[in-house]
């Protein structure tokens, strides 16, 4: 089990909290989930109402569509990360190659520190733009 | 090698990354520099020598007319042509005009040329300058304008001294002609100092270009017209004549004197090489730190301080009849006042067209210099014929004019530096969105009125109605009956309200006629509301027949109409309908209750509301809150706060206490105060605090200033900045204590991250320290717009809270013009982008530290409760990751905090420190 402050630093490593100052990602990270799974296990199912996002803390994920492989991911990577600011169908599945503890982010308990705590909101909605003009 | 080039950065107050762009432009002022000093002297010695000093007036003149001819070119071309290519443009065309003066000076002996020469003399300095300046303006922004552009300066006095000692055995190597060559070479190397800039700093460029707003171009009738251009350009131009009436009284004085060529080749020469060395002095060492403490006003009336002192003093000379010392004081005045002149306010009036945008700078520019300075010339000429000729003064009574024009330069000055405030702040609040209330006075605000009020769009209709109202209009009535018949049922309905509120008594048929034939339920129930205001006489025969019907709309305007205006026997018909709503076991009809409650909108029916507030059912909760809000009985207030504790409600309940206004403040302070409220609860009060206009809300903000809490004092700070609150009476002795602790904290803050930001396995607690240093900032500037003009202020520390060091310039030069001396030397450091040493080293004598070792500093770190929690926490953490057993016991001592994050983190080191030390002794 990991302190407070050990989370924060994970979540402060992932893009979509790299601009949420660290008295803030505190709270982010009281309301995180900590799940472990097996090896073989599928923590999303292509399809399904995706509602959170996934932090990978230790462990290897892979990611797969249609019977083809799309990735592969590992430490303080991220899935489903914008599912959990707009939830909508999963795009892929995902399934754990090995032991794999993860950080789960659900929307609910989001949106209601987002409403507030006005640093984590201007926190996501500064990196949201920032994409959005990279990709403009 | 290192700490010599680190001392002389020191000493000229030259920051990172800002070497090689000085170090082009020294070496481009250098040649420049060479340029005009060997052409002038061509020129000036051609023209001398083959006619005199008799054309020398028409020679002003016709420089002027010709400065004049050009400048109009070179404005033409600048709207068109992109600013490298310009400039690259304006050094080609010196290039070929020197270069025919060259070969044809070489060609034939004929004393046009003489004459030519001496006229483009002036043309050709002021060229050279808008080119070479207008570069320089891209390279550095403001603040660095502010600190370099007085060393920049020096290369051009360099090439001066070099060149001018020279000058006797280079003229007699080479004779007259050929030190246009030499000049024309100096040209050559700034073009090609240009290409080299362009090459390395093409993208400084590009961004004053993009990054700034550009804008359409403004012509020169509405450059003129801003009234911070005007001022400029009226400064430039007293300034100009103020030079040369003193000039000329110089050269008289000189003249009356020194009779023979020799003995005044010999004066001129000392004089020059001495002016240059002042100049030297001025611009590499004096300027820079005269702008940085006195800002730019001390630039502009430099200059005209030494003029006035000076020729006040050789005037009080004359009248005691020391001739000699008249003579004497005013050479020393005409040494101090050029030097002042090139070296301190040149260099101003280039920081004055930093607040101007990109498409204004260049033109700016080039009217004032091709423009104003020429037209200033021929003014100067004018007046010292018409003194000479006409009025006979001799230089003393010619001292007094002089007089009077530099007091009219240093009005100007400060006119000028109050506009370059407005101007500043101006430039970066530009994007900013206003807003204005319409008159409906102009036809242009009528006509928008009028197709906002026949919009499809109901938001629309109702905000013209609202400003109709507001504006007390009156076509008010006419236009609420012609919403009736809008087609959006919401219009309608907004319609009826406004008509209950004005009671609009015209409207009455209308509304009769609503009530029967209205399709829209919602529209009818509040229809027989409106009714029953506005007919109290007939209201309960027209309302009781609808108290049971089966829309809920018109039971509710049917019961909400009664006990407004249904006389006993309505309020007792509709009363008991209303009892029974409220006991009804199905949550449905309790909400209905609700609502109607608000509905009614009376104070005094606030009890059944407490009961809804704490009702089972969480849409119940709800509607209650709404009611209540519209009730506003601060009775209601600690039931609603309670409300803030379920996160689906907590919206609901905020509205509703905003709805009170000033009463809730008393139950805030209440929830505030108890000992079990969450940071996180705190922070929602002050803010629901800072929505609650009024001067009892801004005193309960302030009340909550001096909280230790970080988190709570920002959303202070904030709330009270968002109301652009200024400090008045005893709350300025508040602002300040507030302000010399924050300094004084964030100064030590300076200091453990000198500490710690050198060592590697330390850069959890510097980061921390970075984020912390940045919030103490954050809280000094707003504390600092609670003292001086605020929006000015927080748009600053916006600015300085940017990535990019174009804006912080910007943001740090708003903050330096707006604020006192005092303040000013204890902040300007804290945002200035220094290393920390030196920030450190500006600041020892407003907030001396102690050594402090970094076991110390770490301790301090650990249990300081001033500090953010995360900042405490990253330094146990480190404690306890190092298993540094040296911080065991204060570790252990902060295992009760009230912080939760340090309480854990703190708890986990103690268990790491412990199983090290188990190790140990294992």
């Amino acid at each position: 089990m990991r302190i407070t402050l050990e989370r924060v630093l994970i979540l402060k490593s992932i893009d979509l909290f790299s601009a949420v100052p660290p008295d803030a990602l505190v709270e982010v990270a009281s309301i995180l989930e900590e799940i472990e799974v097996e090896a073989g296990e599928e923590i999303l199912h292509e399809g399904d109402m995706g509602t959170a996002m996934y932090i990978i803390v230790d462990g290897r994920v892979r990611v797969h569509a249609k019977g083809r492989d799309i990735a592969e991911l590992g430490p303080s990577e991220v899935f489903g990360e914008l599912a959990a600011l707009d939830p909508e169908p999963r795009s892929a599945s995902v399934t754990a190659l090995e032991p794999t503890q993860l950080f789960k982010l659900s929307s609910a308990p989001l949106f209601e520190l987002m409403a507030s705590y006005m640093e984590v909101t201007r926190g996501i909605l500064r990196v949201l733009c920032r994409r959005m003009r990279a990709g403009l | 090698m290192t700490n010599l080039r680190r001392g002389f950065l020191s000493i000229f107050d030259v920051r990172s990354g800002e070497g090689q762009v000085l170090t082009l432009l020294f070496i481009t002022a250098f040649f420049k520099g060479a340029s005009i000093l060997f052409f002038e002297t061509a020129a000036n010695t051609k023209f001398l020598s083959d006619f005199g000093v008799s054309l020398l007036p028409h020679v002003y003149i016709a420089t002027a007319i010709i400065s004049v001819v050009v400048g109009f070119g070179y404005i033409k071309y600048e709207k068109t042509v992109p600013p490298l290519s310009l400039m690259k443009g304006v050094l080609a065309f010196l290039i070929v005009i020197m270069a025919g003066f060259y070969f044809l000076m070489l060609l034939t002996p004929a004393k046009w040329l003489s004459l030519g020469l001496m006229v483009w003399k002036g043309v050709h300095w002021v060229l050279i300058q808008i080119e070479f300046w207008a570069v320089a303006g891209y390279l550095f922004n403001v603040r660095q304008g502010k600190r370099l552009f007085g060393l920049v300066a020096t290369g051009d006095v360099l090439s001066n001294i070099l060149g001018g000692f020279g000058m006797p055995w280079i003229v007699a190597q080479t004779g007259t002609v050929h030190l246009l060559l030499i000049a024309g070479v100096g040209l050559g190397f700034c073009f090609v100092m240009l290409m080299v800039t362009e090459k390395t700093q093409g993208h400084r460029f590009a961004r004053g270009e993009e990054s700034e707003e550009v804008g359409t171009r403004r012509s020169l009738l509405q450059l003129c017209r801003d009234r911070y251009l005007s001022y400029f350009f009226i400064l430039s131009l007293l300034s100009c004549v103020s030079f040369f009436l003193l000039d000329y009284i110089f050269y008289d004085q000189v003249k009356s004197v020194y009779t023979n060529e020799a003995t005044l080749a010999s004066f001129f020469g000392i004089f020059f090489a001495v002016l240059s060395l002042v100049k030297l002095v001025a611009s590499g060492v004096v300027v820079a730190r005269l702008l940085a403490r006195f800002g730019v006003v001390a630039g502009l009336v430099a200059a005209q301080a030494v003029a006035f002192l000076g020729v006040f003093s050789a005037l009080g000379l004359a009248a005691l009849a020391l001739v000699g010392g008249f003579l004497w004081v005013l050479i020393g005045t005409k040494l101090f006042h050029e030097a002042a002149t090139s070296s301190v306010e040149a260099p101003t009036f280039r920081i004055l067209y930093q607040p101007l945008r990109p498409a204004d700078r260049l033109r700016a520019q080039a009217v004032r210099e091709c423009i104003i300075e020429p037209t200033a010339i021929a003014l100067a000429g004018l007046l010292i014929l018409l003194m000479t000729e006409v009025w006979q003064f001799a230089s003393v009574g010619m001292s007094y004019v002089l007089v009077a024009f530099v007091g009219m330069t240093v009005v100007s000055a400060f006119l000028v530096r109050r506009e370059y405030v407005t101007a500043l702040i101006r430039a970066i609040s530009r994007r900013r969105l206003f807003s204005g209330l319409l008159s409906f006075e102009d036809a242009s605000s009528r006509r928008i009125l009028e197709e906002t009020l026949k919009s499809d769009m109901p938001v629309e209709v109702m905000t013209g109605l609202k400003l109709i109202e507001r504006a007390d209009h009156p076509s008010l009535g006419q236009r609420l009956l012609r919403a009736l018949e809008h087609p959006d049922a919401q219009v309608r309905r907004y319609a009826l309200e406004r008509i209950e509120a004005n009671h609009l008594d015209a409207a009455t048929d209308r509304v009769v006629s609503l009530m029967e034939t209205e399709s829209d339920s919602e529209v009818r129930g509040d229809a027989v509301r409106v009714f029953c205001a506005l007919s109290a006489g007939e209201a309960f025969d027209a309302a009781s027949l609808h108290l049971d019907s089966a829309k809920k709309p018109l039971r509710r305007g049917a019961i909400v109409g009664l006990l407004r205006s249904g006389g006993l026997e309505g309020v007792l018909l509709a009363g008991s309908r209303l009892n029974d709503l409220l006991k009804s076991s199905c949550p449905e009809e309790r909400q209905f209750a609700a609502e109607i409650i608000g509905d009614i909108g009376r104070t005094t029916f606030y009890r059944p509301l407490l009961e809804l507030l704490n009702d089972v059912n969480g849409d119940v909760r709800r509607a209650a809150l709404v009611a209540a809000g519209r009730l506003s009985n601060p009775k209601l207030v600690a039931s609603i706060i309670e409300r803030l504790r379920e996160p689906s409600l907590r919206e609901a309940a905020l509205k509703a206490l905003v709805s009170f206004g000033e009463a809730a403040l008393p139950g805030l302070a209440v929830a505030f105060d108890r000992e079990e409220a969450t940071d996180g609860e705190r922070v929602q009060l002050v803010r629901l605090m800072g929505r609650i206009r009024g001067e009892s809300s801004t005193r309960s903000l302030l009340d909550y200033l001096i909280v230790t809490n970080r988190r709570v004092q920002y959303a202070v700070l904030d709330e009270l900045g968002g109301r652009n609150f200024h400090a008045s009476g005893d709350a300025v002795g508040l602002i300040r204590e507030n302000l010399r602790q924050e300094i004084h904290g964030a100064v030590w803050i300076l200091a453990a991250l000198l500490e710690f930001c050198t060592a590697e396995e330390m850069d959890l607690l510097a980061n921390a320290l970075k984020w912390e240093a940045r919030h103490s900032r954050e809280r000094i500037l707003f504390l600092l717009s609670f003292l001086y003009p605020s929006q000015a202020i927080l748009d600053a520390k916006e600015k300085l809270c940017s990535d990019h060091a174009d804006m912080r310039a910007n943001g740090l030069e708003v903050v330096d013009n707006l604020v006192s001396q005092d303040v000013k030397a204890m902040t300007l450091p804290l945002f200035s982008d220094i290393p920390i040493d030196q920030q450190l080293s500006r600041l020892k004598d407003h907030a001396p530290q102690e050594p402090h070792d970094r076991e110390a500093l770490q301790r301090e770190l650990i249990t300081n409760t001033v500090l953010f929690p995360w900042t405490r926490a990253c330094a146990i953490y480190l404690a306890g990751k190092c298993r540094d057993m040296r911080f065991m016991d204060t570790v252990r001592s902060v295992t009760n905090d009230p912080s939760p994050l340090v309480r854990e983190t703190a708890a986990w080191a103690v268990s790491a420190l412990s199983s090290a030390a188990g190790m140990t002794k294992a």
